[in-house]
């Protein structure tokens, strides 16, 4: 790991994995997980827009009501702190929807800029909740939801009205995923309707499934570790918006072409010898296929209870990143296979 | 021997404005017709560094604001600004290459290229 970053956990132990759950994901092509109460977030104020416009890599300004978009919050290193979601339910009135666990960081992020604008940020536990869904099964349930509204457009980005509650498209691709952010009053309902749907997994499940599609995920993937060119947020950066804090670095990387690492998807290189100390160490460096030079870390793993296979996410130097390179851990662990 | 660059003392409890920061002030005040030029200097979220300086013409102060008067112009700071503006000089840099109005702020540990934006 990089000096200064604190080493996370394993971020899924082996024995916390259901395989029936897992399975039932498979079969239903889709899943949902109950999220923690916090990480989501009122900011309102007149100044609230233009404040994340400013600090944040994204271009905000041109959020219209009902919509949204996602931005990095970085520090002045360029290096990234967060990457919230930014709705704008109506004029002055934004909700923030975060994956950091660390909630006293994201809020500090803000409100460390917050000098002489008007604007208030609000944690929403006590009103809302969220659920979010995860795979290609998940639209197809949401569309009879919906029931056909006007507004799906079906782009990340959407924020889609479903009586009290609201839909978040949050990512497209192999692995499309949503947020339902509801009142807390409706959660119950909402997650009986959607179990008789689809299967609703543990956090655990939902890491490993997000860890073997490559999503990279705040206090992982996302930390100040990177900048948002090497975790694959790129296009969460606006190169044409002007000044945001970590802004001068970020454009010397890009005009330069300087981004030193990627994201890599890891797999063990060996997958014949079922072996219970084979495994992808969360934290641990990652050197050469030769073992004489280190070339990276490793920021999450998980094993896939319904064949034993672990996953894992990390990040390499650019002559590192293609897949099929062999890596090797400092520990004298297992060769890693790149896979993407 | 070690040569040792000083400049003169600010009071750490004002700002200051330089005679030729004021009258630009006072030209651009009185180019919107203004009476009196009344400025608010105050600091934001944002830019490279994550806070920056704003400057504007404005009619009076608010409830609290510091009021400095110098030069004939009165500076008008925000209370919560004002921490990170304490013991500065606002000066004014003309010519082709000049660069406008110019902070000098003791405060600020790091600058970003364009001089508009700092961190403490």
């Amino acid at each position: 790991m990089p000096p200064g970053i604190e080493k996370p956990d394993v971020t899924v132990s082996t024995a916390a994995l259901d395989a029936r759950e897992y399975e039932a994901f498979q079969n239903a092509h889709g899943g949902f997980v109950l999220r923690s109460p916090a990480g989501l977030y009122r900011h309102d104020g007149p100044d609230a827009l233009d404040l994340l416009h400013r600090i944040t890599t994204n271009d905000l300004a041109s959020l219209t009501p009902g919509s949204a978009k996602r931005t990095v919050i970085a520090d002045e290193r360029g290096r990234v702190v967060d990457a919230p979601w930014v709705v704008m339910r109506d004029k002055d009135d934004l909700l923030l929807v975060t994956d950091l666990q660390d909630t006293a960081t994201f809020e500090r992020a803000i409100l460390k800029y917050t000098i002489i604008e008007d604007a208030c940020l609000t944690g929403m536990e006590g009103q809302l909740r969220r659920i979010s869904l995860i795979g290609e099964g998940v639209e197809p349930v949401l569309r009879d939801i919906v029931h056909g509204d006007e507004h799906w457009e079906n782009e990340i980005g959407d924020w889609v009205r479903s009586g009290d509650a609201r839909l978040l498209k949050t990512s497209s691709g192999e692995m499309p995923g949503w947020d339902v952010v509801v009142p807390v009053s409706q959660l119950d309902e909402w997650k009986e309707m959607l179990k008789t749907l689809l299967p609703m997994l543990s956090d655990d499940t939902f890491q490993a499934i997000r860890i073997q599609h490559g999503i990279p995920w705040p206090g992982y993937e996302l930390t100040p570790a990177v900048n948002p060119l090497e975790c694959g947020l790129v296009d969460l950066v606006d190169f044409d918006k002007g000044c945001y804090v970590g802004q001068e670095v970020i454009a010397r990387l890009d005009t330069y072409d300087k981004v030193q690492r990627a994201m890599v998807k890891l797999r063990l290189a060996d997958r014949t010898t079922p072996d219970v100390a084979q495994r992808i160490p969360v934290g641990a460096d990652l050197w050469d296929a030769l073992g004489s030079r280190k070339v990276g870390w490793i920021s999450s793993s998980a094993v896939i209870p319904t064949t034993g296979e672990w996953v894992g996410l990390g990040f390499a130097r650019m002559a590192h990143t293609e897949t099929g390179t062999i890596l090797t851990t400092s520990d004298e662990g297992p060769g890693l296979l790149v896979v993407g | 021997m070690t040569m040792k660059l000083e400049r003169p003392g600010v009071p750490v409890n004002t700002i200051q404005v330089t005679p030729k920061a004021a009258a630009k002030a006072l030209q651009f005040s009185a180019n919107e017709g203004r009476d009196a030029c009344r400025l608010k200097i105050a600091v934001q979220g944002g830019g490279c560094s994550g806070l920056q300086y704003v400057l504007e013409l404005v009619d009076g102060p608010e409830d609290s604001d510091k009021v400095i008067k110098e030069h004939g112009i009165e500076v008008y700071v925000p209370k919560r600004a004002f921490v990170f503006l304490a013991g500065t000089v606002l000066d004014y840099s003309d010519g082709l290459n000049g660069r406008g109005f110019e902070f000098h702020n003791p405060n600020a540990k790091r600058t970003c290229g364009c001089g508009d934006s700092f961190a403490v």
